[in-house]
């Protein structure tokens, strides 16, 4: 008999403690102070197919930049065409990209390497050395990557089959406050060598508009299958602003 | 009429009680000649000034002297007809005032003197910003203010050490130019100002290094088929 109050109080007693448990893992969505740590995204708009050195200096700062922001960076490398040189990796779909890019930085001058850093806050054009572009993105970068992010991105399990993959990622929302017309972009990326087309995109897909995500909420972005003819190596994961333009958090995960 | 006439009789007998009016009909001194030697003098030069006044009143003439912006050294009183002032370190034109008095009224005159400053123009490029980065083939805006006391007489830009482009001195001190940095340029490039003063044809100059940063220019639209 006073045994089974003794497990009665026990288990009462843990139950109301567990109760009582606060949130404040920062790493938590319920938790309102929840915060992480960003990964900046540097999309490199290059041509590779030229004379020049100007496109291998900023891919080689790029190999810098990765090893120095070890996992706090995310690099997708798009090829595109010049009015001189046309690059066998270009895809219409990044000119586009690089158009809407272009037409909402302060400055509308086209032109390779061009790299945005998070989409068009900040932007690194042109190369005179591979030094003066590792100056001129750590000089960006070393604020972006201490600030407070508040999304989390958790990639799903891929599947791939021989000319397809599908691929999901949670999206998370920290903090206290909900943010309104969100996407979820997947970047599929090739290693074609290993000098300078580490990070090739090969394609890249949209979710649909995300309308809301409350404070604390997750939700689940499920992509179409995307088929392919070389299989890809990696994924970036990118949540933006419905528009493209603003770049909040990233992810890279290996296939 | 009557009324007419009695109202300028109590003008004038107004004129006469609150004005001193033995002056009204007395005349000034003349001022024959004035001489400033020499009229260019350079920093701690002597500059001898001279005016020759005749009274057409009886009784003696009196003399004020003064210089304007109020700087140098008067070597004598001045209050003489003829007067030394050791000219300043600041270049710039300098007026002499003399003022010549007799018991009623006076007479005043003035001429400049010139002084040339030795010292270098003060140049200073505003902007761009000594390291920044620019794009090649994209114009570059290169702003600048250059002051000398006696006037710039020309500011000249130079891409490192090529002379770009010159300007004639403004009055407003304030200098653009636009550079294009074309193929030839690429990495830490010197933009150099330099700015002549007039007379003394000292140069001061101020520069600065910038980036010019290689990219391959232009687009290919037609594989949208836009």
């Amino acid at each position: 008999m006073y045994k089974s109050i003794f497990n009665i109080i026990i288990v009462a007693s843990l139950l109301s403690s567990c109760k009582d448990i606060p949130r404040d893992n920062l790493l938590d969505p319920q938790n309102p102070n929840s915060y992480q740590q960003p990964t900046v995204l540097l999309e490199a708009f290059v041509n590779t197919n030229n004379p020049y050195s100007y496109n291998l200096w900023a891919l080689q700062a790029l190999d810098s930049i990765a090893e120095i922001y070890d996992g706090r960076v995310v690099i997708a490398e798009y090829h595109r065409n010049t009015s001189q040189y046309t690059d066998p990796l270009a895809d219409p779909l990044f000119e586009l990209l690089y158009d809407k890019y272009v037409q909402n930085s302060a400055s509308s001058v086209k032109g390779v390497p061009d790299i945005f850093i998070n989409g068009t806050g900040n932007r690194v054009q042109g190369a005179s050395s591979v030094s003066s572009v590792i100056n001129r993105l750590n000089a960006v970068l070393a604020d972006l990557v201490i600030l407070e992010n508040h999304y989390t991105l958790q990639p799903g399990e891929a599947k791939i089959n021989a000319s397809e993959i599908s691929a999901s990622c949670k999206i998370a929302r920290l903090g206290n406050r909900s943010s309104e017309n969100l996407l979820l972009k997947m970047i599929l990326l090739q290693r074609i060598n290993n000098q300078e087309l580490k990070r090739v995109v090969r394609d890249l897909k949209k979710s649909t508009v995300i309308s809301r995500l409350e404070a604390g909420e997750i939700k689940t972005i499920n992509f179409d299958p995307v088929s392919f003819t070389e299989k890809p190596d990696e994924i970036i994961f990118s949540l933006t602003s419905s528009d493209e333009l603003i770049v909040y958090q990233s992810i890279q995960v290996a296939l | 009429m009557r009324k007419a006439t009695i109202t300028f009789l109590l003008i004038l007998a107004a004129i006469f009680l609150f004005c001193d009016a033995e002056k009204l009909f007395r005349k000034s001194p003349a001022i024959e000649e004035m001489t400033i030697q020499p009229k260019q003098v350079n920093p701690f030069d002597t500059v001898y000034a001279e005016v020759k006044a005749t009274n057409p009143e009886e009784g003696i003439l009196s003399y004020e002297w003064s210089i304007s912006p109020d700087q140098g050294i008067f070597l004598d009183a001045i209050d003489n007809p003829a007067v030394r002032w050791v000219a300043p370190t600041a270049g710039g034109d300098y007026t002499f005032k003399v003022k010549v008095s007799n018991s009623y009224k006076s007479t005043e005159r003035d001429e400049s003197v010139k002084v040339i400053e030795a010292g270098l123009p003060i140049v200073r490029i505003l902007s761009p910003d000594d390291g920044d980065y620019f794009i090649q083939l994209n114009e570059i805006t290169i702003q600048a203010e250059a002051f000398h006391n006696n006037g710039i007489n020309k500011v000249s830009l130079y891409i490192d050490d090529q002379l770009i482009s010159e300007k004639s001195g403004s009055s407003s001190n304030q200098y653009n130019f636009q550079f294009t940095p074309d193929t030839t340029y690429l990495g830490k490039t010197e933009i150099k100002l330099t700015a002549l003063a007039n007379f003394s044809l000292t140069e001061g100059a101020d520069s600065i290094s910038v980036f010019i940063e290689g990219i391959l220019p232009g687009k290919v639209n037609r594989i949208l088929n836009l």
